[in-house]
């Protein structure tokens, strides 16, 4: 078996997550928190697969405050929009 | 044991990693639907899986509202259920058991043993 099974999904994953940081910027520029709870939501389960923890830990904060009612800061969304695109850009 | 699965999950990648992780177990049969409502029509159709994995947050009809659905069908009243999610309070995976699902995964899982889980899930359902 390779030593990362899941190196074959991974640049596809990172696909889908580069749009979802456009996304995002374009809801934070909206202050659509429907969109950006959704877009947290699906990363906060997705990214923690690939390896990337840091970007999952982010998206988790981010859709831990909205299950507890809260509304995320701007700078905790510009967080998770600048570890996706460092994170993903040696699968471009 | 064999096992035939339905997963439901709106997240391609969350479907893409459960299908490579839930096939490593040579007797687990999968069906995957990419909503609520894909999966009621797999059902509705006559489909009869040993277990139903369910995202809880989706878009339209959500896991608990597909799981009460599902119930109305012949021959899945008790159909073990086990919701999926990356939300790890508490008090939100308790509402999901309260809902009748034998239990909860949470998101990221680990893709070597999800099977393992859901196996051990099924067998303390069963207890």
């Amino acid at each position: 078996m390779s030593p990362d099974p899941l190196a074959p999904l991974r640049p596809r994953f990172c696909e889908r997550a580069r749009g979802d940081a456009d996304a995002l910027e374009a809801a934070l520029a909206e202050t659509d928190h429907v969109r950006i709870e959704a877009l947290a939501h699906g990363l906060a389960g997705a990214a923690g697969l690939f390896g990337f923890t840091d970007m999952g830990g982010l998206a988790k904060r981010i859709d831990g405050k909205f299950a507890e009612g809260e509304t995320p800061g701007r700078a905790e969304v510009e967080a998770l929009i600048t570890a996706i695109r460092r994170d993903t850009a040696a699968y471009s | 044991m064999t096992l035939a699965i339905l997963h439901v999950d709106d997240e391609p990648d969350i479907r893409e990693v459960a299908a490579f992780s839930l096939e490593l177990d040579p007797g687990i049969t999968l069906t995957t639907a990419e909503s609520g409502e894909t999966a009621l029509e797999l059902l509705q159709g006559g489909m009869r899986p040993d277990v139903i994995l369910l995202d809880v947050m989706m878009p339209r009809l959500d896991g608990p509202g597909t799981l009460a659905q599902l119930r109305t069908l012949p021959g899945l009243e008790t159909t073990p259920v086990i919701f999926m999610t990356a939300r790890v309070q508490a008090s939100e995976q308790d509402r999901y058991l309260a809902l009748g699902a034998i239990g909860v995964i949470v998101k990221p899982f680990d893709p070597m043993t999800l099977a393992a889980q859901v196996r051990a899930l099924l067998a303390e359902g069963q207890a």
